[in-house]
């Protein structure tokens, strides 16, 4: 029974049936499976092969959106079961769409894969500045700061929130930047600490980011 | 009665313009700024990048209204001058435009996406197609280009606003990402499937813009004359974009610009412009190339 309901909720995830995960999640959470095993044997898996399949273009937008969005029913069920030792240990990011830029659909799927891959993830939308980027990280503790443009004119913005960092002292506090106009000679310009090729990437950077 | 465009269509290859926001943005557009506002505001530096591409072979020019539509401009606190941006952005084009070319109403996506994975509501979204397409009409211009489009539903609503309004010359294109698979829009839609629905809603004219670079053009405008008959409008951008000293650009010259542009038309493309990273220089190339 435990492995079947496992495998229901990973192709739950997997075909983007969110009544279904968010059923299916409480189901294994009721016959004592513990949340932590849900999250990294079941969620995270199911969401590395989303990713991995959008990144070879195999599924599209809505698929992966649907996706993330069975992963946050179950994710919403978990993380009141969370031990104080797990969950939130496993680490914050402050995200956000750099000053001038409005576009949101690439960060939104980050913030979606972040969260589902056990992450505390404080959105704070669009136009967001350096000081906004920064205050936030300090304010609430976050050790990443994962910035998205998709302007030419904005990803400048990226930058001045690594000076901020390095004026206000900050050196545990690392910055990912990700976007269509950014690459990895860009990043290291910047200073910036590491770079996403996509959602699928920009996720795992950031697991590598909070372990180091 | 056909459409003069259609006309031109027939007896050669119809040019299209380049990129508005490459030259905006050489023209002093900063991080963050509305380009559309600069119809408002800076009218003779718009009207000049117009007259650039006019003057380099360009038949027709699409408007600066590419965030035009009320839902764009309302994120950005604008939506009380949706009428004045579009009336002002079409005045422009038309005073620039010599005798015998053409000003088309340029429609952009809003950037969002349709419930339930988004907040877009269908009937705002047609709504506000609608509005934009009216108040440009009504400023002048010669036809509705709907560009940039990635996705179908969000394009076809564009399409049926327009066509809705009378007898308006509509063009729509998506943008295609090249995948292992093939050519999709970002929300997965293929070219038959695409080009099938524009083509029923209305469009008279369809294409493909922005995304590819010129030479992965090539190839999407033979799949899409594989499946119409109707006229193609391709605009590709100038290569990929690159990072050098923390400044973007598009390596690619106007010269293999243009020899790709050649493809595209012996691939069938009707009409041929530029997008991202072009400018009058690539226009100018593709003029000799394609002419």
């Amino acid at each position: 029974m435990t492995v079947d309901i496992m495998k229901e909720i990973y192709d739950g995830i997997l075909e983007g049936k969110v009544d279904e995960v968010a059923a299916d999640v409480q189901k294994a959470l009721n016959s004592e499976i513990a949340a932590e095993d849900i999250l990294n044997q079941v969620l995270i898996p199911a969401m590395d092969l989303v990713g991995e399949r959008f990144g070879e273009g195999e599924i599209f937008i809505p698929q992966v959106l649907w996706s993330a969005k069975a992963m946050q029913a179950g994710m919403v069920l978990l993380k009141p079961r969370f031990t104080s030792t797990s969950g939130a240990a496993r680490g914050k990011v402050v995200i956000g769409t750099a000053k001038g830029d409005i576009h949101d659909i690439g960060k939104n799927l980050v913030a979606i894969m972040l969260e589902g891959a056990g992450l505390q993830v404080i959105d704070l939308g669009v136009d967001v500045s350096p000081e906004r980027f920064v205050d936030a990280a300090v304010e609430q503790g976050a050790e990443v700061i994962a910035i998205s443009a998709l302007l030419t004119t904005t990803m400048q913005s990226m930058g001045e929130v690594v000076s901020l960092i390095r004026k206000r002292d900050l050196p545990s506090l690392k910055v990912i930047i990700g976007g269509a106009p950014v690459d990895m000679t860009f990043c290291r310009k910047i200073g910036a600490d590491a770079y996403g090729m996509d959602a699928m990437d920009g996720m795992k950077k950031v697991r590598e980011l909070l372990k180091a | 009665m056909t459409h003069a465009l259609l006309r031109m269509a027939q007896d050669r290859t119809v040019l299209f313009d380049g990129a508005m926001g490459t030259m905006l943005m050489a023209s002093g557009l900063t991080s963050g700024e509305c380009p559309e506002v600069w119809n408002l505001e800076k009218p003779s530096l718009v009207m000049e990048i117009h007259r650039r591409y006019y003057e380099a072979g360009s038949d027709v020019v699409h408007t600066n209204t590419f965030g035009g539509n009320l839902i764009k401009l309302s994120d950005r606190g604008l939506s009380g001058q949706m009428e004045a941006i579009n009336l002002e952005a079409a005045r422009i084009a038309r005073e620039a435009c010599p005798q015998g070319k053409f000003v088309a109403g340029d429609l952009g996506p809003t950037g969002k996406l349709f419930k339930p994975l988004g907040t877009l509501d269908p009937h705002a979204v047609e709504e506000a197609y609608r509005m934009q397409a009216e108040t440009l009409i009504k400023g002048g211009v010669d036809l509705i280009s709907i560009e940039t489009m990635f996705s179908l539903q969000e394009a076809l609503a564009a399409v049926r606003a327009a066509k809705a309004l009378g007898q308006v010359l509509v063009v729509a294109s998506m943008t295609y990402n090249k995948t292992k698979r093939g050519y999709f829009t970002m929300m997965g839609e293929g070219v038959k499937e695409a080009i099938s629905a524009l083509v029923d809603a209305g469009a008279d004219v369809v294409g493909a813009y922005c995304t590819l670079g010129s030479r992965d053009m090539i190839d999407l405008t033979k799949e899409i004359r594989a499946v119409t008959q109707k006229p193609i409008l391709v605009q590709p951008n100038a290569g990929q974009p690159v990072t050098r000293e923390g400044i973007t650009i598009y390596e690619q010259s106007p010269l293999e610009f243009a020899r790709h542009g050649k493809e595209i038309k012996a691939a069938g493309a009707d009409m041929i412009g530029g997008c991202c990273g072009t400018d009058a220089a690539f226009i100018g190339e593709l003029a000799k190339a394609v002419l």
